[in-house]
């Protein structure tokens, strides 16, 4: 129901209140509980209810009441016209029927992408009532609804990254969803790079390139989500490019997600490079712990399930970065708990964390020093020599950081690897980072970026 | 309503339509009109009604010394009221408002009407294709998938038979998102519009127990438009209300490449399924192996109460050594819809969905997904 529609319902609302005291209780419910104001127009007032039974009946019995009635309160209505209407009974849905759908808890698993729309390939199950937002994310958040307010004008494309598992999809999937619901009139698609290569490749074997173009220039808004899976990909990267020139130029909203930095992104073409960056380019970063805390109460009563804030907080200070990983405990959690017919004791969840946790990978202060260098287009070598060269002590300073910071090697080791340097001095380069992070916002990106890129090593 | 009502008919006929009749009727509705079956003679045709708003019967019983008029009974009462006589003929009539009479053999029986006044017409179809189907072919597609339907009343569509036309072919489909059946039934269908409408599981539930009180050989006619499914004979008008909605598109979700394939015979496979559900624990879980190396399928259960069990049968086996859990009244539900002696379980490896199938036989399928291990 649109907002224009509000006060209209308060007037069947009022109508319906007249008629329960002229009629008898079983009759009012029986033939009107369930009805509603469909629209009111011309004069003319159109109530939907659920069968035609009720339809005809209303019309034969009960039309110059409910007509007198409307009249008593809007002398200017003429007419009442009844129809069967889908839309009845469907508004009763609440919060709480939502949440009784969860409470046969099992291990039962779905049916996969069951209920994603044909018509635009978006889950529903992504809305933004389920999505947390807290100070990681908050960023592309607020993006996003901006985008919601004026598609195409605030932030075009809209271009989202970090890590897998930090809410890339689920937020612009939730986004899609919401604009299909406060647009109905225009089209939304969502697409993986991945598919949308294989459709594209299909398109060009069998000879319908054309109708391949046609197909998605007509979206009002386009969602490509892991774009970083057109790397190398030549021709999909031109067909892209044009379409994204093709939708940008018709105001059509184009939203990207991604696991990396535009910037960051090999085997790009450079002109898709600059488009995807021309928007607005947001990251979701690892959440930070009070977002994981809210998080894991979502994901706990999503199964209509019950922890202690205490477990809540343990579980949220082990279990860093991945909503995913988090997704999974929980689910492990709940199903222990219902095998073993009792709440779990702190140790055994910490156990249940140990056993789920994916083993770090090793990361070597080389790796470090390699991928720092080559983020500043510096050769590694460099890093290691007594130079005191502005461009090499920046990266030299943040590979220490990371090195201290993320890998947890200690100071003299990390300076001994570093082309044996004293401790002390790379205390100091560490200190010097940590003061630098706290207003150099530039600084705080790069380090994320060199992050992510370390991540995905 | 007029009640000079008369009419005389035989009993046998009437006991049995007012049986048929007052299974739509809702004894426990708030409006009295809708607790019972409302009985007319109109244009020399005694009629018998019952709805409960969502499903609305109509059937027609022949009949001799005819007068126009109407009353409301529950048919309950009505039934025993005439049940312990051998007469075969049957007459009611009313003299006066509030009540009936009855005459059988010499006896005279004085039942009580239900207030008629909001009996509601039941609507009559005038659009909407026909297709003209045998008895037994919707009973058929009906049962084969009706249970798989959800009992949520949160996504109506799932709470709903679906069926569509395929070619020649009618497809009834049921899922409640954890498993899906489809049944495929022949009938040489000439009309060539699309077809393709959701009815609520109750309504459904209704429509079946009702055809089911019909000869199997008989042909009726079906007639749908954008919120009624009707079905008629000569003596007989159901119309049922569907509902709108989008049903999922189901064909898109079922796998096609199986990792491991199996032949069992069906009642092998329903014995141990059954064993293993003595002991498998409250989600009902047992655990399916099929053993490549071996050529045995392989059902256990552990039930930290009840104990554990551990069968296997033998089959024909392709593929690879795969082992997924499933709740084992999925497996049971389907079975009766499998009307070959064999049966193929298709594996699509772990965490993916089981097809059970018929061999030789594509009309029916079954996908149930597994359960975590």
């Amino acid at each position: 129901m649109t907002n224009s529609n509000t006060p209209n319902c308060n007037l069947w609302d009022t109508v319906l209140l007249k008629i329960q005291q002229d009629t008898t209780e079983a009759s009012f419910k029986t033939w009107f509980k369930d009805s509603i104001l469909l629209k009111q127009e011309d004069g003319v007032v159109y109530i939907g209810v659920a069968t035609r039974i009720m339809r005809d009946w209303l019309k034969d019995k009960y039309y110059k009441l409910i007509l007198k009635t409307i009249r008593d309160i809007d002398p200017e209505i003429r007419n009442v016209e009844f129809t069967v209407s889908k839309m009845v009974g469907k508004k009763k849905k609440t919060q709480k029927d939502q949440l009784q759908k969860n409470i046969p808890t099992t291990s039962q698993l779905p049916i996969d992408n069951l209920y994603v729309d044909k018509n635009d390939n978006l889950n529903p199950r992504y809305t933004f009532d389920t999505f947390v937002v807290g100070p990681f994310n908050q960023l592309a958040n607020a993006a996003a609804q901006a985008v919601l307010n004026s598609p195409a004008l605030t932030y075009n494309p809209l271009y989202v990254y970090g890590s897998t598992g930090h809410g890339k999809t689920h937020l612009i999937q939730a986004l899609g969803n919401k604009f299909k619901q406060i647009y109905p009139s225009k089209k939304v698609f969502y697409v993986s790079s991945e598919k949308f290569t294989q459709d594209y490749a299909t398109a060009v074997q069998t000879g319908r390139a054309k109708q391949f173009k046609d197909k998605y220039r007509q979206y009002d808004v386009l969602i490509v989500d892991d774009v970083q899976f057109i790397a190398d990909k030549e021709k999909t990267q031109e067909e892209l490019f044009h379409l994204f020139n093709a939708l940008y130029d018709s105001n059509k909203q184009i939203i990207f997600s991604s696991d990396k930095h535009p910037n960051t992104m090999k085997g790009l073409e450079d002109r898709l490079r600059g488009r995807f960056s021309s928007g607005m380019v947001t990251e979701i970063p690892a959440p930070d712990t009070d977002s994981r805390i809210a998080i894991l109460k979502e994901k706990v009563a999503a199964h209509n399930f019950t922890l202690d804030t205490k477990t809540i907080e343990v579980i949220a200070k082990e279990l860093r970065g991945n909503i995913r990983d988090i997704e999974g405990i929980v689910n492990n959690i709940v199903l222990t708990t219902q095998s073993k017919g009792r709440d779990l004791r702190l140790p055994e969840i910490r156990s249940i964390i140990q056993n789920n946790i994916r083993p770090t990978k090793n990361i070597t202060p080389k790796d470090v020093v390699d991928i720092v260098a080559d983020y500043y287009t510096l050769t590694p070598t460099i890093i290691y020599e007594k130079t005191r060269k502005k461009e090499v002590v920046k990266p030299r300073q943040i590979i220490m950081y990371i090195l201290r910071e993320d890998v947890g090697i200690s100071y003299p080791t990390i300076g001994e690897q570093l082309g044996g340097r004293d401790h002390t001095t790379v205390i100091h380069s560490c200190d010097r980072v940590r003061k630098m992070l706290e207003d150099d916002f530039v600084l705080q990106q790069e380090i994320d970026q060199i992050r992510t890129i370390i991540r995905d090593l | 309503m007029q009640t000079n009502i008369s009419f005389t008919c035989d009993k046998n006929k009437l006991s049995k339509v007012v049986h048929m009749v007052m299974r739509v009727a809702n004894q426990s509705a708030t409006l009295e009109s809708l607790q019972g079956i409302f009985i007319e003679v109109v244009n020399s045709k005694t009629i018998i009604k019952a709805t409960n708003l969502e499903v609305g019967i109509e059937m027609t019983i022949p009949a001799t010394d005819m007068q126009d008029g109407a009353f409301l009974v529950n048919p309950k009462l009505l039934i025993d009221a005439i049940k312990y006589s051998d007469s075969n003929m049957i007459t009611i009539s009313s003299k006066k408002a509030g009540s009936i009479n009855i005459k059988l053999d010499n006896g005279n029986t004085i039942v009580k009407t239900l207030n008629d006044s909001d009996f509601p017409n039941i609507p009559k179809q005038n659009t909407g294709e026909k297709l003209d189907i045998k008895v037994k072919n919707i009973i058929n597609g009906i049962k084969s998938v009706l249970y798989a339907v959800s009992h949520s009343v949160i996504k109506p569509e799932l709470s709903s038979l679906y069926i569509w036309k395929d070619g020649q072919q009618l497809v009834f489909v049921a899922t409640d998102s954890f498993r899906l059946a489809e049944k495929k039934v022949n009938q040489n269908i000439i009309n060539t519009d699309d077809l393709s409408i959701l009815i609520p599981q109750k309504n459904t539930q209704d429509l079946l127990s009702i055809l089911e009180q019909l000869d199997e050989g008989d042909n009726i006619t079906v007639q749908v438009d954008n919120d009624q499914f009707s079905v008629y004979t000569d003596d007989m008008y159901i119309t049922l209300r569907t509902i709108d909605g989008a049903f999922p598109d189901y064909q898109k979700i079922i796998p096609k490449e199986a990792v491991t394939s199996v032949t069992v015979l069906k009642h092998d496979l329903s014995q141990i399924i059954k064993k293993a559900g003595v002991f498998s624990d409250k989600f009902n879980k047992i655990t399916i192996k099929a053993d490549a190396e071996n050529k045995l399928i392989t059902v256990s259960t552990v039930n930290g109460e009840a104990g554990e069990t551990v069968d296997s049968i033998t089959g024909v086996l392709e593929g690879e050594t795969v082992e997924i859990s499933l709740n084992h009244r999925f497996i049971i539900d389907c079975l009766q819809s499998v009307h070959s002696d064999s049966v193929v379980l298709s594996f699509f490896g772990q965490g993916k969905p089981l097809i059970v199938s018929g061999v030789g036989d594509k009309s029916f399928i079954y996908l149930v997904m597994p359960m975590n291990n």
